[in-house]
């Protein structure tokens, strides 16, 4: 044939080529627009819970509903997202900070305040942007217990929990002298250690150097309230044997496996971590694995009153399909939650939950809970620039390093406060807001 | 009929000789009637045609992010200040050396000790070492992580490296808690080298057996009679055999080594990822407060290293010795006594090799929450299976077959024909063909993810499958268009005019003749990109959506909480792990052949 016959053969093969390539995939390109798409930042246990709770709203409403676990990724992933104009509808953060951040980005719909009335002011201001309100609080988590096992500190002849600081310190130390680990900490969740920090800082003035630091104040980081933290946090964790495993291994322990030691291995006594923790030892017990029944202490004060910190998650309207607004609403009716309220490990932020809902040890967290005069928000989900966590950096990595530091034999204590309090100062000068 | 006859102006022939490159030469075939052109070999124009899928596809997958990607980072204002921000913060010094270690020293380490596998195994036959070399490397690298997780974890009862090395400390007298643990901050990135070498050394192992195999016996046979030791053989004998073999490895392991995105994540707990950081999570990482224009500059600098290393490294493969063919067994000529010994040395060595995976299902087999509390061993249920059962996991596996079939489908059919054009059609800019190929197939995706999510926003799918196969196919493509090309070039041109002169059309050449003799590469082709789609992680992170999970992500989402989760995550990892390995069995000669006739430079 001639020249036009190769070329228009050459010709069609490639037309086709494109067509197959753009029309090919027909198995999960018919994407269907009505399911409501959420991100949460939940696994495990929680998701599990989360997931039966809005089979609820599904069976009101009819709407499908797609959670999306995006563990620690979710703020790469919202990124992408909007860089692609596909958002999802709802996200769930645990970050007011970052809701407020994209809101001020207008990412996201603001929120009928009707739906926020029941929730107390003060964590409703961590999500108001220029008076206008921007997410729902969903879930609160007491942040400031210690959960321990009863028989255990009865054996080693200990009547009652510790109250104060100081107490607990000299009980630690006193036990790990005598061959007894009682601590369980999970380390290598960098959060965890920061938990530790925000309750031991609000106990030593009443949380008003915290809100200070919260407020984005820099030079605020230089007070000696912060190194006096340190100094109290050196006082636990440097002592030696205090860890069932030691402190190399803890720092490669995560806070799930910290909460197992303690009750399903009877390793040690106690660890410290929020109301979540109790979602697990549920799960212990039900597979008949708990070694002893758990109870619970506040954390301990070191002048006043013991501190009272909460975590939390807000849901965010990023979408202004129908569907998002739906479900948002539906999230802030009391009655919604009611069924994960019944599982262990959940508190919700919502005022008009009664008390009653709440079982067994949870009721009692609810009630200070509702006594508090203004809880105490997380601060390192407040924080921005370089102290905020992204994976491996900020705060969790500063006490991290900390940790390691001081749980070295032959640690010169004073050296390394000092350096993580030169850490925490540098990286505060960078902070936004 | 004659040649028209060459006109005296030089100019005008010059333009003659591009035309008829255009359109193809004139050369009689008969002595009847006109010329006809294109019987015997179509024009560059015509040629050029095959290219245009592979290049529009690859254009918007790799090109247009790249060039986007600069153009943004030099033009934004204060570009050098984000430069120098960028490269003088500790954590990414500590990254591009750790990037550094992982694209140069662990090639080099697991090729070497390739080497000498093959040269210690000698005498076993190929059919024992083909499974060692193919069945780790099509493993997941989710799936390596979680096992070599389990094998180095810090307690004892769970992980019996961490219990071996504590007995032996015993030994010496150090307590268990003064046992630096291997996940721990000193032994992190060795642990994670490990698991790499674990996967890639025996196919190294291989391709240096197919190699030594084919030199002739004699040549060693003269220079130890010439009273040559060991050395003499290698540096005369082997090593103008071997040298094309080890700079395809090394490459080949360069580009497979800055995929360690998955393992770092996966293998690093939380508390020593900054230490085992690597330069393609260190721009995902990046704090929204600080500029994008950090992540950018330090993209930038990257892909120029990892392009101008690529070209560079792509000189070593050019020199003319023939092509080992496929996998010839040698006549065994050691001694007996020495051999039954280096053949039970060997089965020892399978059983060493096999112990993660075994490590990995027997994990899967227990009670989870005994997992999680050191008392698994001997505790035996089905319970981590009818979880996953439960679990949304299991629903990955359907969608993850659908995009890894379609994926190695669209792949090998654009490489083949745009190989084609490039081996028998000589289309224009043949010439870069090389060049441009290796450096779009070594663009590290984490640099240009942001910059093509953009490009893709017309078709309006994110998060959908469609966009993973689009990105997908885009990154298969030079790779694969580099071996067929090689593969196709390898047909004998006589063949070639042959099929010529009988078909219609140069297609019908392609089918009827070139398909059938470069079929070990084409399947080779096929069978890579599935495991590569299947096992991907990274395309799934920054592109899947609610629409579309793989199951890497899946397997990786169960990850959060290791230890707690293991017995599941075991479980996952099993079942995630029989369609790669299935295949990469059933291909395993081909995967072979291909990888070595393929990458011959013309």
């Amino acid at each position: 044939m001639t020249a036009q016959g190769v070329s228009r053969r050459s010709l069609i093969k490639a037309a086709a080529g494109l067509v197959t390539v753009a029309a090919a995939p027909t198995a999960g390109c018919a994407s269907d627009d009505d399911a409501i798409e959420v991100f949460v930042l939940w696994s495990g246990g929680e998701l599990d819970a989360f997931r039966k709770t809005l089979e609820g709203f599904a069976a009101e409403t009819g709407r499908r509903v797609r959670i999306v676990p995006v563990g620690e990724q979710m703020r790469e992933l919202l990124r992408a997202r909007f860089n692609a104009n596909n958002p999802p509808d709802i996200a769930v953060i645990p970050l007011p900070g970052l809701v407020r951040e994209y809101a001020r980005d207008r990412r996201v719909v603001e929120l009928d305040p009707a739906w926020a009335a029941a929730i107390p002011p003060s964590l409703n201001d961590t999500v108001t942007v220029d008076g206008r309100l921007y997410g729902l609080w969903v879930k609160a988590a007491h942040k400031s217990l210690f959960w321990y096992r009863h028989g255990a500190l009865r054996e080693a002849g200990i009547p009652a929990p510790p109250q104060t600081w100081s107490a607990l310190a000299e009980m630690l130390a006193r036990e790990a002298k005598a061959g007894r680990p009682m601590l369980s900490i999970g380390a290598a969740d960098g959060w965890v250690l920061t938990d530790w920090f925000e309750n031991v800082l609000a106990g030593m003035d009443q949380g008003a150097t915290y809100k200070r630091l919260a407020e984005g104040t820099a030079d605020a980081w230089a007070s000696e309230v912060v190194s006096g933290t340190l100094e109290r946090l050196a006082e636990v964790w440097a002592i030696p044997g205090v860890f069932p495993y030691g402190a190399q291994r803890a720092l490669l322990t995560q806070w799930e496996e910290s909460v197992f030691e303690v009750f399903a291995e009877c390793r040690s006594t106690m660890v410290f971590e929020g109301d979540f923790v109790g979602a697990v030892i549920t799960r212990l017990d039900t597979a008949g694995r708990l070694c002893e029944q758990a109870d619970v202490f506040r954390f301990p004060a070191i002048a006043g009153a013991p501190p009272l910190v909460v975590g939390g998650d807000v849901a965010a309207r990023l979408s202004e399909s129908q569907g998002s607004a739906e479900l948002l609403q539906w999230l802030s009716k009391p009655e919604s939650l009611s069924g994960w309220v019944a599982q262990a490990g959940f508190l919700s932020p919502n005022l008009t939950v009664p008390l009653s809902t709440y079982l067994g040890r949870d009721r009692l967290l609810a009630q200070q809970f509702h006594d508090a005069e203004a809880p105490l928000f997380d601060l390192s989900d407040q924080l921005g620039g370089r102290l905020s966590a992204g994976q491996g950096r900020g705060l969790p990595r500063i006490l991290t390093e900390f940790f390691r530091e001081v749980t070295e034999p032959g640690a010169r204590r004073a050296s390394a406060i000092s350096t993580a309090h030169a850490r925490l100062r540098e990286a505060a000068r960078g902070v936004a807001e | 009929m004659t040649d028209p006859p060459l006109t005296r102006d030089p100019r005008l022939s010059t333009i003659r000789l591009a035309l008829d490159r255009l359109n193809g030469e004139v050369r009689p075939l008969d002595d009847h009637g006109q010329p006809r052109r294109n019987r015997l070999r179509p024009g560059a124009g015509a040629g050029t045609l095959w290219l245009v899928p592979a290049i529009i596809i690859v254009g918007i997958v790799v090109v247009l992010p790249v060039a986007t990607l600069i153009w943004e980072s030099v033009t934004s204002g204060e570009s050098w200040r984000h430069y120098f921000n960028a490269f003088t913060d500790p954590q990414l010094l500590r990254d591009v050396r750790n990037t550094a270690i992982w694209a140069v020293a662990v090639p080099l380490l697991v090729t070497v000790a390739g080497y000498g596998f093959a040269v210690l195994t000698r005498d076993v036959g190929m059919r024992f070492i083909l499974p060692m070399a193919f069945v780790p490397m099509a493993l997941p690298m989710v799936v390596i992580g979680v096992a070599f997780r389990t094998l180095y974890a810090p307690q004892p009862s769970l992980g019996p490296a961490t219990a071996m090395a504590q007995a032996l400390a015993g030994w010496f007298g150090v307590p268990p808690e003064r046992v630096t643990p291997l996940l721990g901050e000193r032994f992190v990135t060795p642990a994670l080298i490990s698991a790499f070498f674990w996967a890639w050394v025996w196919l190294a192992a291989v391709m240096f057996r197919a190699a030594l195999d084919q030199i002739p016996p004699d040549l060693e046979g003269v220079v130890r009679g010439e009273g040559g030791g060991y050395w003499h053989v290698l540096r005369d004998v082997q090593w103008p055999f071997l040298r094309r073999t080890f700079a395809i490895l090394v490459i080949l392991l360069a580009v497979m080594a800055s995929r360690t995105f998955d393992l770092v994540l996966i293998m690093a707990p939380g508390s020593v990822q900054h230490i085992a950081e690597v330069l393609g999570l260190y721009v995902l990482r990046q704090p929204n407060v600080s500029a994008p224009g950090e992540a950018t500059a330090v993209g930038v600098v990257w892909l120029a290293v990892v392009g101008v290393g690529v070209l560079l490294g792509a000189r070593g493969v050019r020199y003319d010795w023939p092509a080992p063919a496929v996998l010839a067994e040698r006549p065994r000529t050691a001694s007996t006594s020495g051999r039954l010994l280096r053949r039970l040395a060997f089965f020892a060595v399978i059983a060493v090799w096999a112990f993660p995976a075994i490590l990995l299902i027997l994990v899967s087999f227990s009670d989870p929450i005994g997992v999680a509390t050191g008392g698994w061993v001997g505790d035996w249920s089905r319970a981590a299976y009818v979880s996953l059962a439960q679990s949304a996991m299991l629903d990955t596996l359907l969608p993850t077959l659908a995009l890894a079939i379609l994926v190695s489908a669209s792949v090998v059919a654009v490489a083949s024909v745009a190989a084609y054009s490039l081996a028998w059609l000589q289309p224009y800019g043949s010439a870069a063909a090389t060049g441009v190929l290796l450096v779009t197939a070594v663009v590290p995706i984490q640099v240009t993810a942001g910059t093509l999510h953009d490009a893709l926003v017309p078709l309006d799918q994110q998060g959908t499958m469609l966009t993973a196969a689009i990105v997908h196919i885009g990154r298969g493509l030079p790779l694969a268009i580099l071996v067929l090309r090689n593969a196709f070039g390898a047909v004998s041109p006589d063949q070639v005019a042959f099929e010529r002169l009988n078909s219609r059309s140069e297609f019908m050449v392609l089918v009827r003749r070139v398909v059938p003799a470069a079929r070990p590469a084409l399947i080779a082709v096929v069978a890579l990109e599935f495991i590569l789609v299947w096992n991907d992680l990274v395309v799934g992170f920054l592109f899947g959506g609610s629409e579309f999970t793989p199951i890497a992500m899946a397997l990786f989402g169960h990850s959060r909480q290791f230890t707690t989760g293991a017995g599941m995550l075991a479980a996952g990892s099993v079942v995630a792990s029989i369609p790669p390995v299935l295949v990469a069995i059933l291909a395993r000669k081909a995967i072979v052949a291909g990888l070595i006739s393929g990458v011959v430079k013309r």
